[in-house]
């Protein structure tokens, strides 16, 4: 798989296409959080897995920033999973997780309404920039021509609103 | 602020935009061939793109709505004279039906009653041909005099039930049916 040559992946472009358009930045990614080039290609595979068990509920354009995140998932599962070398101490901590699973399913839910909050709380331009790029799936080029601004205008409204949503969500954590 | 803090605002504002940009696709090959080889030597630009990316995925599991986007003022500007040229060609067709002598009865409110009847007939049928041909105007028109939420007020409204004369002329229009109305009138 040779991801630096592979072309753009269109509007259109399936999983894989995007999958492999974004390993080498993927493996940029995990150089850092897992030293072994094996434990590498290992969390690849399980992204990979995870990519086509959960993928397809997904916006197109959020399927990067998904790989990244399941990336660095899986990649936390490889460090708690080399930290326990008990076989009966992996089962009891994999049957930890799926014992838990309804209840991260509640946590999720929880976020995504506090999400849905936040985002309410950013000014409408910049919600309109963070709709036509996630729900839509415009490119900034097309957000900027819709809502007649300039490029650069749109970049900076996505940003900020990234910003203050993390923000906002951070404050909520703490 | 100190030049020092600035400058550091800056960058990271430079990085942060650079993550989002990574993340949703809108880099050139080389932007991104640059930011990859930069996101594997930095730790901290992995756990800022990692910090992003939480985010969109986020936002794209959120529900949430938005008003409607302004429309490009050039195609907009474009509308409104289509519209205007319409009006004005409405008024103009009405005042040469005043000027011209009626043939027919000879009683005064007859005439004056028939007469203003054939103008709103005349006018809701122009901008019923418009309508028939872009609704987009139209739609365009009446949105315009509300704020940004009268189409979906005026979707929900009971007096859509009671459509406008030139709309149920535009129906009449598309199916063909004007040459009847034109014989009721003679």
């Amino acid at each position: 798989m040779s991801g630096f040559e592979d072309p753009k992946p269109g509007e259109n472009a399936s999983w894989q296409e995007v999958f492999e358009y974004s390993l080498p930045g993927l493996r940029a990614f995990l150089r850092h959080r897992l030293r072994q080039p094996s434990d590498i290609d290992d969390c690849l595979q399980a992204v990979s897995v995870k990519m086509m068990e959960k993928g397809e509920n997904v916006a197109p354009a959020a399927r990067r920033a998904w790989l990244f995140r399941v990336a660095a998932n899986e990649a936390a599962r490889v460090w708690r999973s080399r930290a326990t070398t008990d076989r009966i101490l992996q089962k009891v901590a994999h049957d930890d997780v799926d014992e838990q699973l309804p209840e991260q399913n509640l946590t999720r839910s929880e976020t995504t309404d506090r999400v849905a909050n936040a985002i309410e709380s950013l000014p409408e331009d910049w919600r309109q920039v963070v709709f036509l790029r996630i729900h839509e799936d415009l490119t900034f080029q097309q957000i900027a021509d819709r809502l007649n601004i300039p490029l650069g205008t749109a970049l900076t409204r996505m940003r900020r609103a990234l910003e203050r949503l993390k923000q906002r969500l951070d404050s909520e954590d703490s | 602020m100190k030049p020092s803090a600035k400058k550091t605002t800056e960058r990271d504002a430079e990085l942060s935009e650079q993550c989002v940009r990574y993340l949703l696709d809108q880099m050139s090959e080389q932007e991104r061939t640059n930011f990859e080889g930069r996101l594997a030597t930095s730790p901290e630009m992995g756990d800022l793109l990692l910090s992003h990316a939480e985010t969109i995925d986020h936002l794209s599991q959120a529900e949430f709505s938005v008003h409607p986007a302004p429309f490009n003022s050039e195609t907009n500007g474009f509308r409104w004279m289509t519209l205007a040229t319409s009006i004005a060609l409405a008024a103009c067709i009405g005042w040469a039906l005043v000027s011209l002598p009626v043939s027919g009865p000879t009683d005064g409110t007859e005439d004056t009653s028939r007469i203003a009847s054939r103008l709103e007939e005349d006018e809701a049928l122009l901008i019923a041909k418009t309508w028939a041909d872009d609704p987009a105007i139209a739609t365009d028109v009446l949105v315009s005099y509300e704020d940004d939420n009268a189409l979906s007020e005026f979707e929900n409204s009971p007096e859509l039930d009671a459509a406008p004369s030139w709309m149920i002329a535009a129906m009449s229009f598309d199916n063909d049916s004007l040459d009847g109305e034109e014989e009721n009138d003679g």
